[in-house]
């Protein structure tokens, strides 16, 4: 049974504007099931291709111990980018230092005629630039919201980014937003549901969603499958692709008692597009994802054996409260070319020593300020 | 909660009712499974603290000066019950703060209250913190809102080239970032010296009219005259110069001075970009 469902042809999400060097054969057909979705033969067959010739599963959703598909959806690796902040755009129009990528937050653009947008359109001109979104609520109960899709469609049109992600999540219900990025109950009914989302928003956006593994603070009884098994069947069953957070799976790791090594070989690597890091805060029984500190050694740990796996990835470092100047948040960032260098055996080796006792082991750090999570940011006026 | 939250959708309702403080029920334990480190309760309770500190935070940022004049505790106990009746149904944070101001005028009784010996028995006290946070809602929505930046804009030197006969019909279309607005204190005044650093006395009530817009991504602010303001009114409203004009003068005292002004005043107006153009009958400028 397992065979016959890995047997089944699979949509592969077309990669408008990715690097060409990864698609031989490149002849497209239309897929079934959608009018307006494309397979690549070559990506195709090079991934049916794979599944015929894996035969190492520890569980249905295991990941091949070798995976020939073509990495990160054919999406380009950018290298190492940063988080487009307000308070760095002084610095930034003044110098435009040399960084790989920035990220934006979607929101806090989609309906900006002022500087902020100003400021984009700079930064767009001379630099690659991805959106990350922190309201599509792709896991809600309630309607999609086609009025926030059309205004985030308008605004990737305009700056022409490099993909578009958001959270596996949902932000509210009732028409109302807490603007968290609250978990989902992991069952087969939600799993279901989140799937036929993505496709259309997907549909809608006329390109692959990339989906990002939130912090979370809580697990449900009603679950019945892990998060990575879950994160991997959205991304399979949809056909998206993956922002792995690799200072989330540490966190979430960390207050769900699972072993983030384990995660991250279970993921589907070649749907990795881009990665995450960012400092957390250690609140003695908890650790709380508050991107507002440099990133710790067993998540920079966690990050080289993330790579090891999936290839190389654009990466990019979260900071948003208490952000420190551009420089020094850059210099933050850069570290992660040296850690993918890593020998990844001693890496490994101490992600796993760490797995038991993090929470004592990095418990001096951020200990004690007013600490939230931080999905999105106001913006401030600049007043004369 | 009637009944186990067994499907999404009930799980996301009661969870968000929770939350918000709207569901007091909370049978945690039914629904959140405990850590090795956490009880269920302890969990949850991550979330709800994120919810109400992370909204409040923004608010703060928004009505900074506000929030540093009724000092913190005062505030925050304003944005959380702002919260609880204005829970936010925007997808972007650019909107929490939309109807505070409103919400802080129909409340003005209670904030009559807190504002620590300052309000007056009539009210003027909280129609202070009203008028404050206003404005600074107001510039908010100028600063990231549409704007004259790179649009061709009318300049002194094209006033000069309407003939004479013209004038009385132009009409003047506003910048689509500038506002006109009236306030009982000189709020303005106090927002710049709290934004330099300094820590202000309350200012005594001045009636106060301005004229906001942005140039250059900033946002500024004009301190108008009473008949300023009473002119720049009716020119929003679409009113042709002559009609407006008309309608000022027919309360001044001294018609030749205000007369020698009117010049004067344009000039500066459009200097600081208050109007996109002019238009007349069958023309463009």
């Amino acid at each position: 049974m397992r065979l016959v469902s890995l047997l089944t042809p699979r949509s592969v999400a077309c990669d408008r504007g990715a690097n060409t060097d990864t698609h031989t054969n490149s002849a497209t057909l239309q897929g079934p099931g959608s009018g307006l979705r494309f397979f690549e033969i070559g990506r195709f067959a090079v991934a049916w291709i794979s599944r015929l010739t894996t035969a190492n599963f520890e569980n249905s959703y295991a990941r091949p111990l070798i995976d020939m598909t073509i990495p990160r959806l054919g999406l380009p690796d950018l290298g190492i980018g940063l988080g487009l902040r307000t308070v760095h755009f002084g610095y930034l129009l003044e110098h435009f230092p040399a960084v790989d990528w920035f990220e934006i937050i979607s929101e806090n653009f989609m309906d900006s005629a002022g500087r902020p947008r100003y400021v984009l359109d700079q930064i767009a001109e001379r630099y690659p630039v991805v959106m990350h979104g922190v309201s599509l609520s792709i896991g809600s109960s309630d309607p999609v919201n086609w009025d926030y899709l059309t205004k985030l469609k308008r605004l990737a049109d305009a700056i022409q980014p490099r993909w578009i992600s958001d959270h596996l999540c949902w932000t509210g219900v009732l028409g109302l937003n807490t603007h968290d990025l609250l978990p989902l109950p992991f069952t087969e009914a939600s799993l279901q549901h989140v799937i036929q989302r993505v496709r259309q928003v997907q549909e809608f956006l006329e390109r692959p969603l990339v989906l990002e593994n939130p912090s979370s603070y809580v697990t449900f009884h009603m679950s019945t499958m892990p998060e990575w098994e879950f994160l991997t069947r959205v991304a399979e069953g949809a056909d998206c692709g993956l922002l792995l957070d690799v200072n989330n799976v540490y966190v979430s790791s960390k207050n769900h008692d699972f072993d983030p090594s384990d995660y991250l070989k279970r993921i589907p690597h070649e749907r990795v597009v881009q990665m995450h890091l960012a400092g957390h805060t250690n609140c003695g029984t908890h650790l709380i994802d508050t991107h507002d500190g440099p990133v710790i050694s067993p998540v920079w740990q966690l990050y080289r054996q993330a790579i090891e796996l999936t290839g190389p990835v654009s990466t990019l470092l979260e900071w948003d409260a208490r952000i420190p100047s551009f420089p020094e948040m850059h210099a933050e960032a850069l570290k992660a070319r040296e850690w993918a260098r890593a020998p990844v055996a001693d890496a490994t080796k101490n992600v796993g020593v760490d797995v038991g006792n993090v929470l004592d082991a990095d418990a001096s750090k951020n200990v004690g300020h007013e600490s939230w999570p931080h999905p999105a940011a106001f913006v401030t006026a600049e007043v004369e | 909660m009637s009944a186990l939250p067994f499907d999404l959708q009930t799980l996301q309702t009661w969870m968000q009712a929770v939350l918000m403080e709207t569901d007091t029920s909370q049978r945690i334990e039914d629904v959140i499974t405990a850590s090795e480190q956490q009880t269920s309760r302890e969990r949850f309770h991550v979330y709800a603290n994120a919810y109400q500190a992370r909204l409040v935070d923004c608010l703060r940022e928004e009505f900074a000066t506000l929030c540093k004049f009724l000092d913190q505790d005062v505030f925050d106990g304003l944005a959380t019950a702002y919260l609880q009746a204005h829970p936010s149904q925007s997808y972007t944070l650019a909107d929490l703060g939309k109807q505070f101001p409103q919400f802080m005028s129909e409340t003005a009784a209670a904030l009559a209250d807190v504002a620590d010996g300052e309000s007056e028995s009539d009210g003027t006290g909280t129609q202070f913190l009203v008028d404050l946070a206003t404005l600074e809602r107001l510039y908010a929505e100028v600063f990231d809102g549409p704007g004259i930046e790179g649009l061709p804009l009318i300049t002194p030197d094209e006033l000069k080239n309407i003939g004479p006969e013209a004038w009385p019909q132009v009409r003047f279309e506003a910048a689509p970032c500038w506002r006109l607005i009236e306030f009982a204190y000189p709020v303005h005044e106090f927002v710049t010296a709290c934004r330099h650093g300094t820590e202000p006395p309350i200012p005594e009530p001045r009636h106060t009219w301005l004229a906001v817009t942005r140039r250059q991504y900033i946002v500024r602010r004009v301190s108008l005259t009473e008949k300023q303001f009473r002119l720049l009114s009716l020119l929003s409203q679409g009113l042709p110069l002559g009609e407006a004009l008309d309608t000022v003068a027919a309360s001044c005292e001294d018609v030749d001075a205000f007369a020698k002004d009117i010049q004067q005043w344009f000039q500066e107006w459009t200097t600081s970009g208050f109007f996109l153009r002019i238009r007349q009958i069958n023309a463009q400028f």
